[in-house]
């Protein structure tokens, strides 16, 4: 690849008209975007209206943060040990709302490492939680009847101590 | 708190819960639950959880009392210790040992007295993340002067599927026709999906020169196919060796003695590439006899040693890099200690606890 082309800038717009400006090589980490580049569909600013700006912005220092390349092998390790310091940081957000957008926007731009990193995020933060506190951070409505509820309770009654 | 989140994004967040809060969000609502429960599901958990937990199940006396104690194997080893209770069929086997774990699920095998004369011998396989626990009644179990018999335990990785692997090795018998002793090899194949001893063989072995010191027999859980495990001359006719597995890969712990200390060498294949065994390093500690038991999912060995009074033994962890030694503050009966690696699963979630009785 030619260096012209390496830092080729994409244009991004979120769902509240912002636009993001991205090197190419930075940006081709969302499989979404990659395609559309393929496709030939980049020519003009990418409409992301799935992502607010607010969530955009996090995304961009993220695949940012992970474009970046070691220069050797000593570099690497400093490197990897640096990236999993950022990760650890980045999905400590102020909102649990944030931490969702994040989910969301990784799942529909497509990356998987951002993925793995928010759901594995989301994962931890409920999995100490009660039932009733499952259902009422995912909005879910309970669709079992009270007898069904209680003997599903009752197979692992032991889990709920 | 948020609006809804498509159940395809909630799929990937149940996907990376640990087991135990699986268990309990089966309650959750019914697509929860027809996902936590689904044989898909379940099978292939413990294969893409990026981040499974591990766990060290320790297995000890303390006078007359047996403990079971797990002890979460992460960064915080070893200070999550915490007891379990492990099933009533386990508690009432005889000689039990623990045969080994695979993809979470830990076998024992030991047997039971029936009518208090005849031995039935039984192996139980059990998840203890899930407790849910499947006993097999194993038939025909050699004992000396007749021959022996050596039972293997392992989960398919592509199916979930649990299978024992059973070898008779029945006491030499002269052939007038050849002029030589032969042993006759049996060997027995046990799916939990099939529920029956599938695969029944006969084979029989001349020994050139009466015995074969060491021996270790593959079976290749997917395909099915035995096969053996070529050794070097030096661990063939070794005097002790026992197997372990260290970072999912067969390791070899063969003990002798080196200036009059107990040593104990641990080989590993290298690459993968069969027969081609080295030495990682060696265990050598002045002054005391020990055992190496299993590895942590680190490396690092762990053994039981024996305290001054010899009536006790501990258990540490072994660092083979810095050759440091750390006390995991674990004390019992001399000998009695059994360590196995294992990692959270819901195999078995969707099985209820049973007996197999197979007949043949």
């Amino acid at each position: 690849m030619s260096s012209s082309s390496s830092s080729k800038m994409i244009e991004l717009r979120s769902s509240d008209g912002e636009t993001f400006h991205v090197e190419e090589t930075v940006v081709l980490q969302s499989e979404t975007i990659k395609q559309m580049i393929d496709d030939d569909c980049a020519n003009a600013a990418i409409p992301l209206p799935n992502v607010t700006s607010m969530t955009l912005a996090k995304v961009i220092e993220y695949i940012k943060k992970h474009a970046e390349k070691p220069k050797d092998d000593d570099d690497k390790k400093v490197a990897e040990e640096d990236l999993k310091k950022f990760d650890a940081e980045f999905v400590k957000v102020d909102q649990e709302s944030m931490l969702f957008d994040l989910v969301r926007a990784a799942n529909y731009l497509n990356i998987k490492s951002l993925l793995d990193l928010t759901c594995q995020a989301v994962a931890d933060s409920i999995k100490d939680l009660s039932v009733e506190e499952v259902r009422k951070k995912f909005n879910i409505q309970n669709d079992f009847t009270p007898e069904e509820e209680a003997k599903v309770r009752k197979e692992n009654a032991w889990a709920f101590d | 708190m948020s609006d809804n989140i498509p159940f395809e994004i909630q799929t990937e967040i149940i996907k990376r819960l640990p087991v135990i809060s699986l268990v309990r969000f089966r309650s959750v609502s019914k697509p929860w639950k027809s996902l936590i429960d689904c044989p898909e599901f379940i099978n292939s958990y413990h294969i893409c959880h990026t981040q499974p937990q591990h766990h060290l199940l320790v297995r000890y006396k303390l006078g007359s009392d047996q403990k079971y104690v797990s002890i979460a194997d992460d960064d915080t080893f070893p200070q999550h210790k915490f007891s379990l209770t492990v099933p009533r069929s386990v508690n009432l086997l005889e000689q039990t040992i623990v045969l080994c774990s695979s993809h979470g699920l830990i076998c024992f095998f030991g047997y039971n007295n029936e009518l208090g004369f005849k031995k039935r011998e039984r192996a139980v396989i059990w998840n203890p993340c899930v407790r849910k626990c499947v006993d097999v009644i194993v038939p025909n179990v050699l004992y000396s002067p007749y021959g022996y018999t050596v039972v293997g335990f392992g989960v398919c990785p592509h199916t979930g599927d649990s299978k024992l692997v059973k070898i008779n090795n029945l006491k030499a018998h002269w052939s007038d026709d050849t002029d030589r002793y032969y042993n006759r090899w049996e060997v027995e194949v046990f799916s939990l999906y099939w529920r029956v001893y599938y695969w029944h063989a006969f084979d029989n072995i001349i020994e050139e020169h009466g015995v074969r010191a060491n021996m270790i027999i593959s079976y290749d859980l997917t395909s099915g196919m035995f096969g053996e495990v070529s050794l070097p001359d030096c661990l063939v006719y070794a005097h002790t060796l026992s197997l372990c597995k260290r970072d999912e890969c067969l390791a070899l712990l063969e003990y002798y003695k080196e200036d009059e200390i107990a040593v104990c060498g641990i080989w590993m294949m290298k690459d993968g590439v069969t027969g081609s065994f080295a030495k990682m390093f060696t265990v050598k500690v002045p002054g005391r006899t020990d055992r190496v038991s299993e590895f942590r999912k680190n490396g690092e060995a762990i053994r039981e040693t024996e305290n001054d009074t010899r009536v006790s033994s501990r258990l540490e962890v072994y660092e083979p890099c810095s050759q440091h030694i750390n006390d995991i503050e674990i004390s019992g009966n001399c000998s009695s200690f059994a360590v196995t690696s294992y990692v959270e699963t819901l195999l078995l979630l969707d099985r209820s606890d049973s007996v197999i009785r197979v007949a043949r």
